[in-house]
């Protein structure tokens, strides 16, 4: 058990700057979930803190070692592939136990570590087996496997579910996830699966282009995201954004743009003042209040769309140049049709504000006040 | 690691070749021994100018091209057999390949002796075809020879194409015949408006793998006509070898060498951009 | 509209015929391609155990013949070095095998798996390298070799298979490597092997088939080999299979049957070998490794 940190940590190839001075620090025993979109440098973040790439620039540490020029073998990390990378010339057994045999470790030890490991994952019956042999979800668990019989202090894992077909990604998640919490190795893992990134991870860090653009625990990840990057990347179907001018002619402030017209919260109207003009305001689908009449913070649109997902409804409407969805109880939605002009509103509370040209979060004081009376159930429609 | 290896390679293959072109623009005479003019032209002059050069490329194109020629032939029509599922299949495909598998010098006598025009067994079996009244001295008519060891050649190379063919018209997928065979195309235009364009690629590298090797090919020639009778068969290669260890003129040898490596780097050029491009797909 | 009525017939009676026309056409193809295929075997083999005196008679026999005898074998033990040969070929042909998969094995490990400049540029000179008409290699070593004295000599000859063995070898090896994904080699590093410990536990067992597959492929081609040993090799003592089997053919009366007794005995082994490795090469060749 350990932890680990990454202090500006660099990558360049020939050409192209892979990861981009990262700083990261990973507490002992947590599950942190790196995740971003394909190429953004996840892989390559891994990699340099197994030792398999060397790096550029900056310093990483493992407890408080100090391993830049520490080879792979010597880092005591462990590491699961996204295609397993089982050895195929061996049976599950010598799989299982490579890396205890390097280690000269006693043979009725090894016998006895790798019974234990496989019956927590099931492996008993196919010890005698070649990885070729082996199901999908089977390579996947003697991985594991192969990860977790060391006892190392770092676990990587670089997107070890993605071969996996839905199902079992579903429920090799929350296997992951308790083996995880049982043992209480320190875990780096690696997705581009956002709703995999938002159920493992007990912190998540975002990478977008080489950089980290927020760290954080799920619920302020999805509820304050630090840009609009992260606004957009988490959450399906993403944050509503909208690129607006705050319009202060006439007796209440507004926000402009696209052919809308929302009310503008007033704690907001200072910082959003010091941005200047270009701006973005951003609401989650859930928090869209759709009414028939456009009485509180709103505007008129039409409804383009409605998918009812069974558990929830998504309603897209269009507003001028822009189109924002909502997300309803099913209830609710039977009652919308395609077509159909509503009222369509935002808490003001749960407005969030992005800078136009950095995209970086606009901060503001949060007045309670302001939220307006829930109308959910009332509505007249 | 592959220092080492390029280093052997530049000391064993290119250096040489390098030598040898520096040879081409000396008056040397006897192989490896000294030569007095430092630069000259003179080779390319006389070799150019000599209708036995002209000769032998002229008997080089026609070798290759009716080898790439009866190759393709075969090897298609061999492809589209063992693409077929059909009970013993895998012992045609043995016993196609089996001319592939013979050592090139036990290829070249045993036609030799096949083609013998008083004991073959060739003239034979054509004397037992009803319309034929005499038959040819294969190796030693003028109007035959080249004939005979094309066919030697090409009875030695088909298989190559076969495979690769095979192999090429084994990726085309099974829709295409099925959507095609829906929209009411026989099997003649299933042919030639699927399987043919499907192997375009191959073909092109069957047909030009097979230009280089039949542009290098010694053994048959040397083997059985000695590049006669009356040089019909006295393509590039046998001719140099026999300018330097018969005639003594290894200047002119070397210069012959130059044409003969001019039209190789051509194709093996279009061979090696056609590899590439296909990896990068 | 009227003419439609009539095409069912004709859609059950020409597909069939057309179909066991095809059938047919097939059949026929196949069998002509097996008897070009086997003929010259069979007629190679039949000559080889024929009685010397039946051998020059027009109109030949096609079969073998009642009384058919095994002496040319003989024969070609006692009095000829056939013996002498097969152990030289077998020795050039091994040694060369064995080295050229040595380096060809290197240099292939280092372009699957460096990156590094001049990575491109090598592989097309590997590629090149093969392509050139022997003699253009075989007339300038020639004279190196005279000059070095390693003419008439099995060493010599080796090296020069070797100059174009080892980029042939490494064209086949690297498609080899790069079929082994290098994730199997970082997972045995960080499973704590060292890169000489993951060489030979993790690449080289699992490169074993193309190991071999390469090995036989070279010893194949240098067993068939003849411009380099005619133009290097002079002594009948060195000569190798290819050279003492043509030797037959330029004396005066050519005794057929031993040279198709030789042929047959020179042929067996590589003809065995290569069909065992056909699927393979034919993969080997779309990679653009081998020459025919
Ligand atoms: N060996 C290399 N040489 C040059 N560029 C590389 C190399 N490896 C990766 N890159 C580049 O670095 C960037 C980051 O790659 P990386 O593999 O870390 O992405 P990733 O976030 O893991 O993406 P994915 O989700 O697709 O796996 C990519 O743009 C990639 O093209
Ligand atoms: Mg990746």
């Amino acid at each position: 058990m350990a932890t680990a940190r990454l202090e500006n940590v660099t990558k360049r190839y020939p050409g192209h700057l892979a990861v981009d001075r990262i700083n990261l620090s990973i507490e002992d025993g947590e599950f942190l979930v790196l995740v971003g979109p394909s190429g953004c440098g996840k892989s390559t973040t891994l990699r340099m803190i197994a030792g398999l790439e060397h790096v550029t620039e900056g310093n990483i540490w493992v407890g408080d070692r100090r391993v830049n020029d520490v080879s792979p073998r010597d880092r005591d990390v462990a590491m699961v592939f996204q295609n397993y990378a089982l050895y195929p010339h061996m049976n599950v057994f010598m799989n299982l136990s490579y890396s205890l045999r390097l280690r000269r470790v006693p043979r009725e030890r090894i016998e006895t570590l790798v019974n234990q490991v496989a019956a927590t994952l099931d492996l008993s019956p196919l010890l005698n087996r070649k990885p070729v042999q082996l199901s999908g979800g089977q390579r996947q668990r003697v991985a594991l496997g192969r990860a977790i019989i060391r006892e190392p202090k770092l676990f990587l894992m670089d997107e070890p579910l993605s071969n996996l077909d839905a199902k079992l990604r579903v429920q090799t998640r929350t296997e992951i996830t308790r083996l995880q919490r049982r043992l209480g190795v320190t875990t780096v893992y690696v997705t581009h699966d956002q709703s995999e990134a938002m159920t493992m991870g007990s912190r998540i860090a975002v990478m977008n282009d080489g950089k980290i653009l927020q760290i954080a625990v799920p619920r302020d990840l999805y509820r304050n995201p630090a840009n609009s990057f992260v606004a957009e990347f988490v959450g399906t179907p993403p944050m509503n954004l909208l690129s607006v001018r705050l319009d202060r002619s006439g007796s209440v402030d507004r926000l402009t743009g696209g052919g809308v017209r929302i009310p503008c919260p007033e704690s907001a109207v200072e910082a959003l003042e010091a941005v200047g003009q270009g701006f973005r305001v951003g609401f989650r689908p859930e928090d869209a209040v759709i009414s028939g009449s456009n009485t509180g913070a709103g505007f008129f649109g039409q409804v383009v769309a409605v998918e009812d997902l069974g558990h929830e409804a998504l309603v897209t409407v269009s507003a001028g140049n822009a189109q924002f969805i909502a997300r309803l109880p099913p209830a609710r939605a039977e009652q919308i049709r395609h077509g159909q002009r509503i009222a369509f509103g935002v808490e003001p509370s749960k407005l969030r504000f992005f800078d136009g040209r950095k995209g970086a979060a606009v901060a503001f004081p949060l007045d309670e006040s302001l939220e307006p009376v829930r109308r959910h159930g009332s509505c007249p429609l | 690691m592959l220092g080492p290896v390029l280093v052997c390679i530049f000391v064993l293959v290119i250096a040489p070749l390098l030598w040898g072109l520096r040879i081409s623009l000396t008056d040397s005479r006897m192989i490896g021994l000294g030569y007095r003019k430092g630069f000259t032209l003179e080779n390319f002059q006389t070799i150019l100018s000599d209708p036995d050069t002209w000769n032998a490329v002229w008997v080089t194109i026609v070798f290759s091209g009716g080898t790439v020629i009866g190759s393709v032939l075969l090897g298609i029509a061999a492809a589209l057999v063992l693409d077929r599922d059909f009970p013993g299949r895998g012992i045609v495909r043995v016993l196609v390949i089996l001319p592939w598998a013979v050592p090139h010098v036990v290829a070249a006598l045993v036609w030799q002796w096949m083609y013998n025009p008083d004991f073959g067994i060739l003239n034979y079996g054509l004397l037992l075809l009803p319309w034929v009244s005499a038959t040819p001295k294969w190796l030693s008519d003028p109007q035959f020879a080249l004939l005979a060891i094309i066919i030697v050649n090409v009875w030695k190379t088909y298989p190559f194409a076969a495979l690769l063919l095979l192999a090429g018209i084994q990726t085309i997928s099974d829709d295409l015949y099925e959507a095609s065979a829906i929209d009411g195309a026989g099997p003649a235009r299933r042919f030639l408006d699927i399987t043919l364009p499907g192997l375009k690629r191959v073909l092109a590298i069957v047909v030009l793998l097979l230009l280089i090797w039949s542009f290098g090919n010694f053994v048959f020639i040397f083997l059985m006509t000695q590049g006669g009778p009356a040089g019909a068969t006295n393509a590039l290669v046998v001719h140099i070898y026999f300018e330097t260890f018969r005639f003594f003129r290894a200047g002119s040898a070397f210069a012959m060498g130059a044409l003969l490596l001019a039209m190789s780097i051509v194709l093996t050029s279009i061979y090696i951009i056609m590899l590439r491009g296909q990896d990068n797909d | 509209m009227t003419e439609v009525r009539n095409t069912p017939i004709f859609e059950n009676v020409v597909p069939r015929i057309s179909r066991a026309a095809g059938k047919l056409a097939i059949a026929a193809t196949a069998v002509f391609l097996c008897s070009i295929g086997v003929f010259p075997f069979y007629w190679m083999f039949v000559t080889s155990i024929r009685p010397s005196t039946e051998i020059f008679e027009f109109p030949p026999r096609v079969l073998p013949s009642a009384d058919s005898v095994f002496s040319p074998y003989l024969t070609l033990f006692e009095e000829t070095d056939l013996a002498q040969w097969l152990l030289n070929s077998t020795g050039v042909s091994a040694a060369t095998a064995f080295f050229a998969c040595l380096f060809g094995a290197m240099a292939a490990y280092a372009l699957s798996r460096f990156r590094f400049s001049g990575r491109e540029t090598s592989q097309v000179v590997l590629l090149m390298t093969q392509m050139f008409p022997a003699i253009l290699l075989a007339l300038p070593m020639f004279v190196f070799f005279s000059r070095l004295g390693l003419l008439n000599s099995l060493f010599g000859l080796s090296l020069a298979y070797l100059a174009f063995l080892i980029p042939v070898a490494a064209v086949l090896l690297k498609a080899f490597f790069d079929a082994i994904p290098v994730e199997l080699e970082e997972a045995s590093l960080i499973d704590g092997a060292s890169r000489i410990g993951t060489l030979f536990r993790i690449t080289l067992p699992l490169s074993l088939p193309g190991l071999a597959s390469t090995f036989l492929f070279c010893f194949i081609i240098s067993w068939d080999e003849f411009l380099f040993a005619r133009m290097f090799i002079r002594q009948p003592d060195n000569w190798t299979v290819s050279l003492g089997l043509a030797s037959f053919s330029g004396e005066f009366v050519t005794p057929w049957d031993q040279v198709m007794a030789a042929a047959t005995i020179i042929t067996l082994p590589v003809a065995v070998i290569f069909l065992a490795l056909q699927r393979y090469l034919v993969r080997g060749l779309t990679s653009g490794g081998v020459k025919g």
